[in-house]
Formats: structure tokens, C-alpha cells, sequence
């Protein structure tokens, strides 16, 4: 394949994602833009924790676009830094709950007997508010540990998350036909598990990291803000809110900026997750679209009516 | 019925005995020295071993167990050392406050989410159901203590229409509680509301391919009575389940929100806990707050039974 027919069929790979879903295809490139900026953004900036007393708590300007906060910090070269650290985290926490949540819930979904002691043990975890427990965890760890007290915290407190779903998921695909005939023709069944099950669930497990995800942004902000998450003066989008608290009314832009950043970045993993969840399953989406048909063959049919000045088919047209 | 009834509440204590267990063990399978970190740096190797011996450690983790278990069951949740009186007793006086947001707040959810769902279902591609179903990402992704910032900021400083923070108890001001429970309740609900709004626009949207749904349109019913009368009664019984598997979510949004507004709920407790370091009032209320979603579950079960008729019959 030469260059422009590569081009052109990515054109229409493109075209055809904006089609069946244009909010995944904005959402996507926004989420792209986020960690693309937190990747170079550091890069170009001047340093986040670099002070300048005089210039403390500025508005807007054009050395400082976002202002400066109360050591006359650049806001916005914080705002991109802690999206470093914020979505690095993120990363960290959702790869490592992932990886152990899958491993669980295909088990507990294959094997009965481990079934009832994992799942057990994942209810029990699931029965905490998440917050709450994260609190417990970081503090009985030492949150003088930081980013890795908060790292383990998140992770015990997540995992039971995707392992709850990959296991329904594993219960549905042992029942299918074709674990069935590999089980019966003697596959070893840890090599059912690698090569068939963990492969078919593979779709299930990444929608729901991208939840993962989101819930970890917002339970980072939430223990940063509480003091517990990675400690100052490293910026986090939850300590940067904590810190901007007594200066609330004297620059309000100190505090808007890491929560807007924070309202950006969950938003686009959960709308990515949606996105990607209508795709893999169009039963979520079947209302809608045969709502937009029946609105398109209404409409077109009260043209028609129109044209014909038919009282009838306005009234039907009308109805739907 | 009242057989399920009592396999729940059995259920309800096995699950309530593993949450204890789990964490009892994930607590003290953690290295590091319990006394150490309560005595700081610079106690000596004798006073650690004093307060190890003193606090029960030195026994073997099992009898620790047993003997921590036992307490629990009597309701004895150990002593606070800043706060100077008994965990239990601390948790008792500042449950008041968490549980009328906690209730007002999943009832208000409800009576906004519902007509919400229904129209944005009803009507998808109208400006305003697409706002809704836009506000509801947004509900979601908003930190509850950022917006609740944002809110004092507008609401309460620049215009000055409602108090900054604050608490007054209905029962003994119920006019004057009302403008310190406006943008508490506000925050809460911006979540609650959309995690309610989202699942059961799914949920409708899932019922309306159900071919009693083009029966009841057959026989000339209304779109709202088929809506009201045939779609929601099914419809809203996966919200009863949302409400109950939200209700952790909830419990913990609300207790961050409570430090913000100074609302003497078990939150601004824990905060202070957090802040001094109390493991004792930090465990307690770890535990207690497991113990309250573990009775929402059962209550959510329990309106399963009398909502669902399929469920009784079995």
C-alpha cells in the first residue's frame, strides 16, 4: 500500500468513528492533547517551583497566563506539572489494579473453589466507601510514604473493581461453545485462560480501566486536597486546590485551574469509556438510534406531506 | 419473604465479620510499629516495648484478632487519645449531621432524576436533554470539595446570598438550617443526580425495546402513561440498586464535603482524626461506615422484595 492509499484509508477510518460517534473522536483527541502537554509541557515552561515573592498572587499576564500563587509560583506551569504527576499516577495505579483485578476475576470466574475465598475478599474491600478506605490505608502505611503509600492504597482499594467485572465476564465465556472444545480436547486449562478467556475479555477489562482511571483522578485530588496524597511542594491538581483554598476570593483563577484540569481529564476518560462501550456493545445505543430513525423517516415524511398536503400522514408523522 | 429476610441479615453478618477481618489483617500485616509511630522519633527502644506490650501486640496476631473481635462485637471501638472520650461515643455524637444529608440527599436525587431520565429518554435529540446528558458528565468528573469551593465563591462571597460554612440543627432551627444546607446539598447532589440520571437513562432506554412497551402503545396509551404507568415501575428497580451500590460514593463524598462547610458530621471528625494522626477514631469510623453500607444493602434488598413481584415469588 503506498503512502496516500494509507492515508486515504485512514482518512476514512477516521471518518467513520466521527460518524458512528463523534464525541469518542473529540474526547480521544482532548485526552491525547492532556497527556501530550503534561509530557512536554514541563519541558518548555518555567519550573513549577520556581519562586518569584514579589510577584506573589498575580491575576493573568502574559509572563504568568494563568497568574501566580501566594510564592508567586507560576499557576499554569504547576497546572501541567501536577498532570504529570496526577495522570502518572493514575497510569501507575490503573495498569498495576488492572493487572492484578484481571488475574482475580478470571480465577475466581474459572475456578469455583478460588471463587469463594477471592470474591469474598472483594466484596468485603467493595463494602468501604473507596475514600474511606484509601484514608485508612494511607494512614496506617505512613502518608509520610507519599506517592507510594497512596499507589499500594489505590490499588487494594481498586482492584476489587475490575475483578467484580472480569469475573461476570469469565462466568459468561466458560459456558461458550468454544472453552468448551478447548477444555475437552485436553488444553491445559491456565492456557484456556491466557490464549481464550483473558483475549475475550480483553474489551470488558479496558472500558473499565478507563473508569478506573476517572475514579483514581478523583480520588488522587480528593486525598491530595485532604493532605494525604503526594506532599507539597511537588504539585498535585488536588494539593494545588488545597493550597489556593485561603486565597479564594483574592485570585480566584489559582483555584479554577487544577479543577478545571481535574473536570477535563475524568470527563475524557469517562466519555472515552462510554464511547468505546457503545461500540463493543450497540444494545446500550439501539433506543437512540432507532429513536434518530424514526425522527428522520417522521420528518421526511411530513415533507412529503407537506408537498402532497395530505392531513393524514401530517398526523401520522405527528404521532411518532 | 421473611426467610429471605433472615438469609440477608445471615448474609449481612458473614459479610460484616469479613469487612472487620479484612481490615484487622490488611492493618497489621503492614510493616512498621504501631507504638512507634504513636510515641514519634524520639521515644527509646523501652518506652515502644512498654506501649507494644501495654496495647496487646506482642501476643500472637490471632489472639489479637480474638480479643479485637470481641470488642468490636460489644460495640467498644477503642479509646481516643484526642478526643478523650470513646470511639463509639465519638461516632454516636457526630452521626446526626451525615445521616440527614446522606438521606435528604439519595430522596431529593430521586425526585429530580427520574423526570429527568424520562424526558432526556423520551426526547434525546431536544437542546435540553442533550444539556442534561451533558451536565451529568460533568456532575461526574467535578471533585464534590472543588466545586463546593467554586460555589462558596460565587454563592456565598461575591454575592453573599448564603452563609460561607456552618451548621445549625433542624431540630432546633429547621428554617435557619435550610441556608447552611443549600450548597452542601447542592454538591452532593450534583453527582448523586447524575449517576442516578446516566444509569437509568440506560436502563429506560433498555426497557423501551421491550414488546410490552409497543403493546401498551398499541392499545392508544399515552406516551406518559406508558412511560409512568408500564416503563418505570421496571425501570427503576436497577435505580434502587444504583442508590444502593452508590450509597459508598455518596457516604464518602459527604464526608469530604463536611470539612469544607464545617458540618459536625462524622467527616470533619475523620478529618480531624486524619490531621492528628487518631487511628483509633480512623479505624472506628472505617468500620462503622462499612457497617452503614452493608445496611443499605440490605434495606436496597429489602425494597427489591417488595418492589419486584418476580423476586417474592421465588
Amino acid at each position: 500500500m503506498n503512502l496516500k492509499e494509507k492515508v486515504s484509508s485512514a482518512r476514512r477510518w477516521l471518518a467513520d468513528i466521527a460518524k458512528r460517534d463523534l464525541g469518542l473522536l473529540i474526547w480521544s483527541v482532548i485526552l491525547l492533547l492532556l497527556i501530550l502537554v503534561s509530557i512536554v509541557g514541563p519541558l518548555l515552561l518555567v519550573g513549577p517551583n520556581l519562586q518569584d515573592i514579589p510577584a506573589r498572587l498575580e491575576g493573568p499576564s502574559f509572563a504568568h497566563p494563568f497568574g501566580t500563587d501566594q510564592f508567586g509560583r507560576d499557576i499554569l506551569s504547576r497546572t501541567v506539572s501536577a498532570g504529570q504527576v496526577s495522570l502518572g499516577l493514575g497510569a501507575i495505579i490503573t495498569i498495576i489494579s488492572v493487572a492484578l483485578g484481571a488475574a482475580i476475576g478470571v480465577i475466581s470466574g474459572y475456578y469455583r473453589g478460588a471463587s469463594a475465598v477471592l470474591m469474598r475478599l472483594m466484596d468485603a474491600l467493595l463494602a468501604f466507601p473507596a475514600i474511606v478506605l484509601a484514608i485508612t490505608l494511607i494512614v496506617a502505611l505512613g502518608s509520610e510514604n507519599g506517592a507510594l503509600a497512596e499507589v499500594i492504597a489505590l490499588t487494594v482499594v481498586f482492584t476489587p473493581y475490575i475483578a467484580r467485572v472480569v469475573r461476570a465476564r469469565t462466568l459468561v465465556l466458560a459456558q461458550k461453545g468454544f472453552i468448551m472444545a478447548s477444555r475437552g480436547s485436553g488444553t491445559h486449562s491456565f492456557k484456556i485462560l491466557l490464549i481464550h478467556v483473558i483475549p475475550n475479555a480483553l474489551p470488558t477489562i479496558l472500558v473499565q480501566a478507563t473508569f478506573v482511571y476517572a475514579t483514581t483522578l478523583l480520588a488522587d485530588a480528593s486525598l491530595s486536597f485532604l493532605g494525604l496524597g503526594v506532599p507539597a511542594p511537588t504539585p498535585t491538581w488536588g494539593n494545588m486546590v488545597a493550597e489556593a483554598k485561603p486565597y479564594i476570593v483574592s485570585s480566584p483563577l489559582f483555584i479554577i485551574a487544577p479543577g478545571a484540569a481535574i473536570v477535563i481529564a475524568v470527563m475524557a476518560f469517562n466519555l472515552i469509556g462510554d464511547g468505546v462501550r457503545g461500540l463493543i456493545d450497540p444494545r446500550a445505543r439501539a433506543v437512540l438510534s432507532l429513536q434518530l430513525l424514526a425522527r428522520n423517516s417522521a420528518r421526511s415524511a411530513r415533507s412529503r406531506a407537506r408537498a402532497s398536503t395530505s392531513p393524514v400522514a401530517e398526523d401520522q408523522a405527528a404521532a411518532k | 419473604m421473611l426467610g429471605i429476610l433472615l438469609r440477608r441479615l445471615r448474609d449481612v453478618v458473614i459479610v460484616l465479620l469479613l469487612v472487620g477481618t479484612a481490615l484487622f489483617f490488611v492493618l497489621h500485616l503492614i510493616p512498621g510499629s504501631p507504638a512507634r509511630t504513636l510515641l514519634g522519633q524520639f521515644a527509646t527502644e523501652q518506652q515502644v516495648e512498654a506501649l507494644n506490650e501495654q496495647m496487646g501486640l506482642n501476643e500472637p496476631l490471632i489472639t489479637q484478632y480474638f480479643i479485637w473481635l470481641g470488642n468490636v462485637v460489644r460495640g467498644d471501638l477503642g479509646f481516643s487519645f484526642t478526643q478523650n472520650q470513646s470511639v463509639s461515643s465519638v461516632v454516636v455524637s457526630h452521626f446526626g449531621p451525615t445521616l440527614l444529608l446522606a438521606v435528604v440527599s439519595t430522596l431529593l436525587s430521586i425526585l429530580v432524576a427520574v423526570p429527568l431520565a424520562v424526558r432526556t429518554v423520551q426526547r434525546p435529540y431536544s437542546p435540553l436533554s442533550r444539556f442534561f446528558v451533558w451536565a451529568s458528565s460533568f456532575g461526574l468528573a467535578v471533585p464534590g470539595f472543588w466545586l463546593a469551593l467554586v460555589l462558596i465563591l460565587v454563592f456565598a462571597v461575591e454575592l453573599r446570598w448564603l452563609p460561607v460554612s456552618g451548621y445549625i440543627d433542624p431540630m432546633v432551627d429547621p428554617i435557619g438550617s435550610l441556608r447552611f444546607l443549600v450548597l452542601p446539598m447542592v454538591v452532593i447532589l450534583a453527582s448523586q443526580v447524575s449517576l442516578l440520571l446516566i444509569t437509568l437513562r440506560e436502563g429506560i432506554a433498555g426497557e423501551m425495546l421491550q414488546s410490552y412497551i409497543r403493546t401498551a402503545r398499541a392499545k392508544g396509551l399515552s406516551e406518559d402513561k406508558v412511560m409512568y404507568r408500564h416503563l418505570l415501575p421496571n425501570a427503576l428497580l436497577p435505580a434502587v440498586t444504583v442508590v444502593g451500590s452508590g450509597f459508598g460514593a455518596l457516604l464518602g463524598g459527604i464526608l469530604i464535603i463536611e470539612t469544607i462547610f464545617l458540618i459536625p458530621g462524622m467527616g470533619s471528625v475523620l478529618n480531624a482524626a486524619i490531621q492528628a494522626r487518631d487511628y483509633n477514631v480512623i479505624l472506628g469510623l472505617t468500620l462503622v461506615s462499612a457497617a452503614i453500607i452493608v445496611v443499605v444493602n440490605l434495606l436496597v434488598d429489602i425494597a427489591y422484595i417488595v418492589l419486584d413481584p418476580k423476586v417474592r415469588v421465588q
